[in-house]
């Protein structure tokens, strides 16, 4: 291990250069793909504190009943904005920078295929955010409708409607260059040998993603246009007055929304996939069926979009299908959930701080699916809609689920970036206790929707009043928790221990054969067969 | 060379094929939607 080290530092003394001089050339015009994931990763660190900052004003408003600080309109502006900074600025784009930094150390390819299009698709996010966030500032506020930008409520925003539009617009191009970069990287990149049932699961995860968001993003755009030609150009796609039908947006909004959600997960499936395996010292539990799992899910996310809008007033049969197609996803997700817990069963596990991550996930991200297959069942949902029960499962999926996949996936490969250990105890802690806030934060949930508290309000009946304090009391411990994890962050990037290359005793993968931190430049030379050999042993 | 060339050629491909699908999506997205619509 430390020999094949050594070889690929020795190697690229003769023809490495380090990167760029000056900020704007490094970074500005950073072609490099650990560079392009850095900038990804920070960005998004950036906008999870701003969505967070959001989060924080939403549950400061509701830890009483009463209007306490902000006006409803700004309330709805927060809900609003919370979500499109959170999925579009922080899980989408910390999960793009860690493909960008671990797909081509995993894959044995010196880089990205694409490089320049890799620095437009990071450069176009700033400016599409910046802009998001410029809406707070005009007049009417920012875009208070829902993230799902339903019509009519959304074509009647102010000055706020085409900044958004035209926001959502360049993510989503964002979103399809990326794409585009991960699946040609993947299909004429890998290293020759490195079949493509012998990739680690989280390339295969990131692959199945990029197929996702190739197919769905363009749909997205189609919605998007079609809304501006409604509010500008007098078509009527989705107004009833004029033919349209406002109901029609749902559909394809969702068509987009779905899936969108398993391109928030998939990844997160990946880096559980890869932690598990290390810190149980086994290989991962049927390997084979991981992969055809994930592509079963990417396939059924596209045919049960209509169990968002099961109360618009659907035929029968369309209840029926979306319901029974739903709860089909049940089952490759179980197969991961019975592989894990397998990779696990007479492993010999420790539980450093990325395996804390895992566990937690597992067993967390369940919870959200089973809430999630309650709201799959039609006349159940009919009760649920709308309510906090669905605040609470869709938080479940994306907070301890796709939040703790990218913590663990950063926690895991931190060292190999840096080239730093970084404080166990502060990562335990920061651990332990965001295990426990984000429990206090979003289980009460559950009971306040149950009760009948809708989403998206700004005062409630004061029967909802205790447990809406509790959550709003784990919204901030949660908060402030992640302060230690930027400070941890920030501590392992200035210093500390050294990390070998290889940094945990059980991982196996091409990321470990190169130095810690990884090169400038990495796998200039692809990898011999017998490192991938030792590389592939999932 | 040639094996770089190849890969090259075959990077080139596959970018322009996926291009050229996540437009024909948002093209004929659009179109089904005018027709349904008119």
């Amino acid at each position: 291990m430390a020999h094949s080290a050594n070889d690929h530092a020795a190697h690229a003394g003769h023809d490495d250069h380090g990167p760029a001089k000056g900020f704007f050339r490094r970074w500005v015009m950073a072609t490099n793909h650990k560079d392009i994931g850095t900038m990804y990763l920070v960005f998004a660190g950036v906008m999870f504190l701003v969505g967070g900052a959001m989060a924080m004003v939403i549950r400061a408003e509701l830890f009483q009943p009463g209007l306490q600080f902000v006006d409803p309109q700004f309330f709805n502006s927060m809900t609003t904005m919370h979500a499109l900074a959170m999925i579009f600025g922080g899980v989408m784009p910390a999960w793009v920078g860690i493909a960008n930094w671990m797909i081509p150390l995993q894959v044995g390819a010196p880089d990205m295929a694409l490089p320049r299009l890799n620095n437009l698709s990071f450069w176009i996010l700033p400016f599409a955010f910046l802009l998001l966030l410029a809406t707070l500032f005009v007049p009417g506020g920012s875009p208070a409708g829902g993230w799902t930008l339903y019509p009519p409520l959304v074509i009647q925003g102010g000055s706020s409607f085409p900044m958004a539009m035209f926001a959502v617009h360049m993510m989503g191009i964002s979103s399809i260059l990326g794409a585009i970069n991960v699946i040609v990287t993947i299909m004429n990149m890998r290293a020759p040998g490195l079949t493509l049932l012998r990739m680690p699961l989280f390339t295969w995860t990131w692959l199945i993603t990029a197929y996702l968001l190739i197919l769905v993003m363009p749909v997205l755009a189609g919605a998007v246009t079609m809304l501006i030609t409604d509010h500008f150009f007098g078509t009527t796609f989705f107004s009833a007055a004029g033919g349209g039908d406002p109901v029609l947006f749902q559909h394809v909004f969702w068509f987009f929304g779905h899936p969108e959600v398993y391109i928030l997960i998939l990844p997160a499936f990946g880096v559980v996939s890869e932690v598990i395996p290390t810190f149980s010292r086994k290989p991962l539990f049927g390997y084979e069926s991981m992969v055809y799992a994930s592509a079963s899910i990417g396939f059924l996310s596209f045919i049960v979009w209509a169990h968002h809008m099961f109360t618009v007033g659907m035929p029968l049969a369309g209840q029926m299908f979306f319901m029974l197609t739903t709860m089909m996803i049940a089952v490759p997700t179980g197969v991961k959930i019975f592989n894990w817990s397998a990779t696990m069963w007479k492993g010999s596990l420790t539980f450093e701080p990325p395996m804390l991550f895992a566990v937690a996930f597992l067993f967390l991200f369940t919870i959200g699916g089973f809430s999630g297959l309650m709201l799959a069942i039609t006349p159940a949902d009919f009760q649920y809609h709308d309510t906090y029960f669905v605040v609470a499962h869709f938080h479940y999926v994306l907070v301890p689920g796709a939040i703790f996949g990218i913590i663990a996936g950063v926690l895991y490969w931190l060292p190999k970036w840096t080239g730093h250990m970084y404080s166990m105890s502060l990562a335990r802690w920061h651990f332990w206790l965001s295990a426990i806030f984000v429990n206090v934060l979003f289980f009460p949930q559950h009971f306040l929707g149950l009760a009948g508290m809708p989403r998206r309000i700004p005062d409630y009946a004061t029967q909802f009043a205790d447990w809406n304090a509790v959550s709003s009391i784990g919204a901030f411990g949660f908060g402030l928790s992640q302060l230690l994890f930027v400070w941890l962050v920030i501590q392992c990037v200035r210093g500390g221990e050294r990390a070998p290359a290889k940094v945990w005793e059980g991982a196996h993968g091409l990321e470990w054969e190169v130095p810690s931190p990884a090169p400038h430049h990495t796998w200039e030379t692809p990898p011999s067969a017998a490192v991938i050999e030792r590389g592939a042993e999932h | 060379l040639a094996a770089e060339a190849d890969r090259r050629r075959r990077v080139r491909s596959t970018t322009i094929k996926l291009v050229l699908f996540a437009l024909a999506v948002y093209v004929v997205f659009i179109i089904a939607f005018v027709n349904q619509s008119r």
